[in-house]
């Protein structure tokens, strides 16, 4: 049993749709979570799964036409879907921050690096400008960029500088949630390693904070992650630890993500992948949304949607082959 | 009995102007591709991978000569690509084609696959009769998996997914029965689940046509499943060649050495990134000011005095041709 105080984000049931003019567009339908003080939770899936747009929940950031339309999300005991406007202002970036794919999108390009941290950090802690300063000069060197980057503006740094004055952002405050969207998507192998070894090396320091990485990349999610979840079509397929998706995942889509990862060591190369391809949004599949893709789908799949089960040991699985 | 070569690049050099000084006249240039050859034999998945910006997509185009060269030859079946006038030109296209990374960009979004399809047969004046036209373009359909070729034929690209666009893409490329095909990153831009069964295709296609492909990839695990040989790029010139299977498994060049030390294996105990520091330092140099000596040795763990100097020539060793130092003599 975890208690209460142990948790940094509890989500449950949470939905959000999209209402756009053709029809509803329901990226995340009833999503169940648990993020325990100083764990790092992977959500998986491929484009459209409604990965990023729990992120966007969790902030309360989500684009417009989308609406949290149920459900909870506890940060630290509190629900903060409860919170107004202005109470939620000053949760993003000191509690709960975010590291996006396109860092070159987030920064505001004509403002120096060193400004944007410190003003992130003097809007939200009651601190005098000097020590903001001193401040932003030490991130910027635990995120790997010399102090002098300080006074650089966001097009004189390369993608992977800027990934990590992003970092640096998000660390600003020593946040208790960090939430990294594609954090390593648009950079090259070398330097997404170079990003990755800076994600844990901070880990160390920031033993409390806990962290949602989302990606559609398994292999990195593999090295980062305590746990997994795994979406498809909007809806949770599996969520169990790391290790048990990789040696015992038990839902036919995890399966074929796994085997969809080329395995380079092995002296005959396994590559698959998954028949059909990933779902129109507008127009979802009836019964479990991955069937028509599904090798072992049977009838009662194509009629009903299948419960979550808890089949033990923290594992769940969406999936009418599964008995609990 | 040697087999066939149907293209050789030899010191092929592009650079782009970056800009030009208004006064003293001088110029700056992005030196894309620096002196590269090599030679693809038919049947062959010649592959060029790294990371972005390495050239590897301007070589592409130069050997289709979709851009002109700076220096240095292309030969195609003992032509020299560089030298054929227009016509000659436009016969050449048609036996030399190229898959693009996003299809999405590639296919105008108005056109119906029927016209998308029908467009290259109608531009290189192939088929005469509509029925004959339409009988193509339903093998073709076939040949990559769309099926039954009767259901794509009146839809538009938005109404198929990623994957099917790509096989729309690759049966644009292949209605023309080219000998020669440049594959660029045709799988990167699509879901995990569905970029083996596009691999799979052009393995298929390659052995039921007899093609011959140059892909290009920054995915070294991709490049292992397709490639036969490959060639590793950096900064615009190749560092190492040779078998796939060699390159990747034994790595010679400490280059190549670093792309394959951080390719993650998926397992949650060894941790790729970890020795990332070991294996390379830094960042890229920009292509505007490429390093002296060996243009790989800032980043280099095993760099000598002699790297920052001279440039490395190729060796052969080990059924490779690696551009280091470290292996001469």
């Amino acid at each position: 049993m975890i208690s209460m105080i142990d948790l940094t984000l509890d989500v449950k049931d949470l939905r959000s749709y999209y209402f756009l003019p053709q029809g509803v567009i329901k990226a995340v339908d009833s999503v169940n979570f648990k993020i325990e003080k100083g764990k790092t939770l992977g959500i998986i899936g491929e484009s459209g799964s409604g990965k990023s747009t729990i992120a966007w929940s969790i902030m309360r950031h989500l684009p417009h036409p989308g609406k949290i339309v149920k459900g909870e999300i506890f940060y630290k005991g509190k629900n903060i879907l409860e919170l107004d406007m202005e109470e939620m202002r000053r949760i993003r970036w000191k509690e709960i921050s975010m590291i996006t794919q396109s860092a070159m999108n987030a920064l505001d390009p004509l403002m120096r690096i060193g400004n944007q941290i410190t003003e992130a950090i003097l809007v939200h802690e009651d601190i005098t400008k000097n020590m903001a300063l001193k401040r932003t000069k030490k991130l910027l060197e635990e995120v790997g960029l010399k102090a002098s980057r300080f006074v650089n503006y966001p097009h004189e740094l390369s993608g992977g500088m800027k990934q990590r004055v992003m970092i640096a952002m998000a660390l600003a405050c020593r946040a208790g949630l960090i939430i990294a969207d594609e954090p390593t998507t648009a950079l090259d192998v070398i330097v997404q390693a170079q990003i990755l070894k800076l994600l844990e090396d901070l880990r160390e320091s920031m033993e409390s904070s806990s962290v949602i990485f989302i990606s559609h990349d398994l292999s990195v999610i593999v090295e980062i992650c305590d746990k997994v979840l795994i979406m498809y079509g909007g809806k949770m397929m599996e969520y169990a630890e790391m290790q048990t998706i990789i040696k015992n995942a038990l839902h036919p889509y995890s399966r074929g993500l796994v085997n969809s990862f080329p395995r380079i060591n092995e002296a005959e190369m396994s590559f698959e992948s998954i028949p059909g391809s990933p779902p129109d949004m507008m127009r979802l599949p009836s019964g479990c949304v991955f069937h028509p893709r599904c090798e072992n789908a049977k009838h009662i799949c194509r009629e009903e949607r299948p419960k979550i089960i808890d089949v033990g040991n923290n594992h769940f699985v969406a999936c009418h082959l599964i008995k609990s | 009995m040697k087999k066939e070569k149907i293209l050789r690049v030899d010191n092929l050099t592009k650079w782009f102007l970056a800009k030009r000084e208004l006064f003293t006249g001088k110029s700056t240039y992005i030196k894309a591709v620096n002196n590269i050859s090599f030679k693809i034999e038919k049947g062959e998945i010649f592959g060029l991978v790294g990371e972005s910006g390495c050239g590897k997509t301007t070589t592409g185009k130069v050997i289709l000569r979709l851009i002109e060269k700076t220096s240095g030859e292309v030969f195609f079946k003992n032509q020299d690509i560089f030298k054929l006038g227009k016509g000659k030109l436009r016969e050449l296209r048609r036996k030399m084609q190229i898959i693009f990374q996003n299809p999405y960009e590639v296919l105008e979004p108005r056109l119906t696959i029927l016209k998308l399809l029908s467009e290259p047969l109608e531009f290189h004046d192939i088929s005469h009769s509509e029925k004959e036209k339409r009988e193509k373009i339903t093998k073709i359909l076939f040949d990559v998996d769309l099926k039954p070729p009767e259901d794509f034929l009146h839809k538009y690209p938005l109404e198929l997914s990623g994957g099917q666009l790509q096989r729309i893409a690759i049966a644009r490329a292949l209605i023309l029965q080219p000998e020669f095909i440049v594959a660029d990153e045709p799988v990167s831009m699509l879901d995990v689940s569905i970029r083996a069964g596009i691999l799979k295709l052009l393995l298929k296609l390659k052995s039921e046509l007899g093609l011959t492909y140059l892909f290009i990839t920054h995915d070294l695990a991709v490049s292992k499943f397709v490639c036969d040989r490959l060639a590793v790029m950096y900064l615009g010139k190749i560092v190492e060649v040779g078998p796939s299977e060699k390159v990747l498994n034994e790595p010679l060049h400490p280059y190549t050495k670093a792309l394959r030390t951080v390719l993650p294996i998926l397992d949650p105990d060894r941790k790729h990134y970890r020795n990332v520091s070991k294996v390379i330092r830094g960042e890229i140099p920009s292509p505007i000011n490429i390093p002296p000596g060996c243009r790989f040795h800032p980043r280099c763990p095993y760099a000598k005095s002699i790297c920052s100097d001279i440039e490395p020539t190729f060796v052969d060793i080990k059924e490779r041709s690696v551009a280091c130092h470290l292996y001469s003599a």
